[in-house]
């Protein structure tokens, strides 16, 4: 074979691997775009189910707090607990196991979730409940390390510290349908909304143009 | 009295026409003498189908007329009644206590509250039992006739069959032309609203004019025309979706079809082509946040790094790099299935010259695959041109006559999502410009969809 053939052939055969392997990187590119979203997603989703809890004890056998557990089931089970007081007794619980200062920033609709336990099991109030309670907005965006004062990310520094307030994982923004602040948000409201938007503009004689959703 | 009521009954006479003619029909073959074949002409099921269809159909057809109408004849006869005489004469008022009576008088609310409609409801009740009444006794003696006719017309050699079968073709085209009267009706509506736009402002201002800018708060005035030319807003979707978008889509999408059909092991293909794939099924929101989130501030970043002091953080570079991923599989599977359609014979040949891999992909595969992968780079540009989510997100709103793909710049699309939604009104040029830029996207894609669907079909007859 001749010099020039095998020069030719060399090049071709260049050719070949060159076109082959711009072939597979548009594969792996393609592949790679993919990973890139889905993980930039899922990271930046994660911090949608988690929220941050403040954890104290809250005596409640030496409360007093006076509720008859055989009203709690009946539907005002909630406001019976809140004209009891409920709501100061965690503020006082807080003050006494975070201090007045973190105290402030306990949510101040988190007694809810508290009396939604204790309905749920009236027992509860013979002795002391350790309360996982959410912290309010500014205190969990410090503990993030965005926007709020310095004051409050030293405070969140050191109630870190000491185990007493924690990014945990939150069931809750599956099931609460709210929107009025980052603690409280749930997206029950919005999954039920797909029809009940409708049916709300239908209900109200509105023309429905799809407001809500379907863009797309 | 439910809707219900004439719509069972009916059936019922269906179900006993049924019957009747099926045992009459079972008569004409027991008649026949013994040993010889039956003369029946259908077997004695159609005969009962038939039968059944005319008790039926008329009936129902019937009944879910007069469900329509009775309402209007309840109203008048009822507003006849002396109780009604102290109405208002007109307005939301009466409007309100006529609907009070009428629910109350039907049974699905309570009681009326409003003493004038609670006067009114003794008459709405009378009139809904009367109409009830006459639209039960119609529906029924239609479906007698109807049956009677039919059983009357039964005889040995009656052709039952292909009757039923011709009832059966008829039901199965109306079932079609469902589908294609919906479409009918959203051209008609895109058409009609499109017609009182150009009322407003000639075609020639909003094909050819060069500045957007709608006011849906300004009162119509003279030189609305100014405001609506719709250059800058067919430019940035050209330029979001077919340029860039293309861009990346189309060396993407060929290359990783071409990788896939003729280099990789089945193992690979295997695996990679679904995960390809999945990038057309990611919710296109989700590209939009991510467009808007991730890639438009990384666009930015770069570009103010490589000097171009302009770059916006919404951009058309960041929606069209974005869109373009989303389309890879379009193009891909298209092309992947053109190239697996060329004939085994045309590669072996070449390879059997001496041809590389690559050079019969390049000199023979791509040639003779290539109407089915512009085909599908068509089908991927009228989805992207469509596309609006990613655009709403991440492009902008300024309508801009720019080549500078780092500057925002509006789409079509999403100028029709900012002009319908809010609460504008059905009768300002600005809701109305909507319906005339969806009327020229649906014209385009329209007419891409056409064009891929003709190369197609000729591509196809080259090689069968």
């Amino acid at each position: 074979m001749s010099n020039v053939s095998s020069a030719r052939l060399k090049a071709r055969y260049a050719a070949e691997r060159r076109f082959r392997a711009l072939g597979l990187t548009a594969v792996v590119f393609s592949a790679l775009v993919l990973a890139f979203l889905l993980f930039t997603m899922t990271a930046n989703a994660v911090g949608g189910f988690k929220r941050a809890e403040l954890r104290f004890p809250v005596d409640l056998a030496a409360s007093g707090l006076t509720v008859d557990p055989a009203s709690l089931s009946s539907s005002n089970a909630m406001a019976q607990l809140e004209t009891a007081g409920l709501p100061d007794i965690v503020t006082m619980a807080a003050g006494k196991a975070l201090g007045a200062e973190a105290a402030a920033e306990v949510d101040p609709q988190a007694w809810r979730d508290l009396a939604a336990n204790i309905i749920a099991d009236p027992q509860l109030m013979r002795g002391t409940i350790e309360a996982e309670l959410a912290a309010s907005d500014d205190l969990a965006s410090a503990l993030r390390g965005d926007g709020a004062s310095e004051s409050l990310k030293t405070l969140a520094t050191k109630l870190e510290a000491e185990g007493k307030l924690a990014q945990v994982w939150d069931p809750g923004f599956l099931t609460r349908a709210d929107a009025t602040g980052p603690q409280a948000v749930g997206i029950w409201g919005g999954a039920q909304g797909l029809d009940a938007d409708h049916a709300g503009h239908a209900a109200a004689g509105l023309p429905d143009r799809g407001a809500g959703g379907g863009l797309s | 009295m439910s809707p219900a009521i004439p719509l069972l009954l009916a059936l019922g006479l269906g179900l006993i026409a049924w019957l009747a003619a099926r045992s009459k029909a079972w008569a004409f073959k027991r008649a026949a003498p013994p040993g010889t074949r039956a003369p029946l002409h259908s077997l004695p099921n159609y005969h009962g189908w038939y039968v059944a269809l005319w008790a039926v159909v008329p009936a129902m057809a019937f009944a879910a007329v007069w469900a329509g109408l009775s309402p209007n004849l309840i109203v008048s006869q009822a507003l006849s009644d002396p109780a009604a005489a102290n109405l208002p004469t007109f307005g939301v008022e009466r409007d309100s206590i006529i609907a009070e009576a009428y629910s109350a008088a039907s049974g699905s609310s309570a009681a009326a509250f409003n003493p004038a409609a609670g006067a009114l409801v003794e008459p709405f009740a009378s009139a809904i039992r009367t109409y009830g009444s006459i639209g039960l006794a119609i529906t029924l003696v239609l479906g007698f006739a109807g049956g009677t006719y039919a059983f009357l017309k039964l005889r040995p050699e009656f052709t039952a069959r292909t009757r039923v079968e011709r009832a059966v073709m008829t039901g199965l085209l109306l079932a079609s032309l469902v589908a294609i009267l919906t479409t009918f009706g959203i051209v008609a509506s895109l058409l009609f609203e499109t017609i009182r736009f150009f009322g407003f402002v000639t075609p020639a201002e909003f094909l050819l004019g060069t500045h957007w800018g709608p006011d849906p708060m300004a009162a119509p005035g003279a030189n609305l025309g100014e405001n609506y030319g719709a250059i800058p807003l067919f430019w940035g979707t050209i330029f979001i979706g077919a340029i860039i978008a293309m861009l990346v889509a189309i060396p993407l999408g060929l290359m990783s079809a071409i990788y896939l059909t003729q280099y990789a092991s089945a193992n690979v293909r295997k695996w990679m082509k679904p995960l390809l794939e999945i990038l057309a099924g990611v919710p296109t929101v989700v590209y939009g946040y991510f467009a808007a989130l991730t890639v438009a501030p990384l666009v930015r970043d770069a570009a103010q790094a490589a000097g171009i002091a302009s770059a916006s953080s919404e951009s058309a570079m960041a929606a069209g790099l974005v869109m373009g991923i989303m389309i890879i599989p379009f193009v891909s599977s298209m092309a992947d299935d053109s190239i697996a359609a060329v004939p085994q014979a045309m590669r072996d040949g070449s390879l059997a010259m001496g041809a590389t891999t690559s050079e019969t992909i390049k000199k023979v595969l791509i040639p003779a695959a290539l109407p089915g992968i512009v085909a599908g780079v068509m089908l991927a540009v009228s989805r992207a041109i469509g596309e609006t989510m990613i655009v709403v997100m991440a492009a902008g709103a300024t309508a801009r006559l720019t080549a500078n793909p780092f500057e925002s710049m509006t789409t079509v699309t999403f100028q029709i999502v900012a002009m319908l939604t809010g609460e504008g009104s059905f009768d300002h040029p600005a809701t109305l410009s909507a319906f005339a830029l969806g009327f020229v996207l649906f014209c385009v894609t329209l007419a891409l969809n056409f064009i891929a669907l003709r190369v197609v079909k000729r591509f196809r007859e080259a090689y069968e």
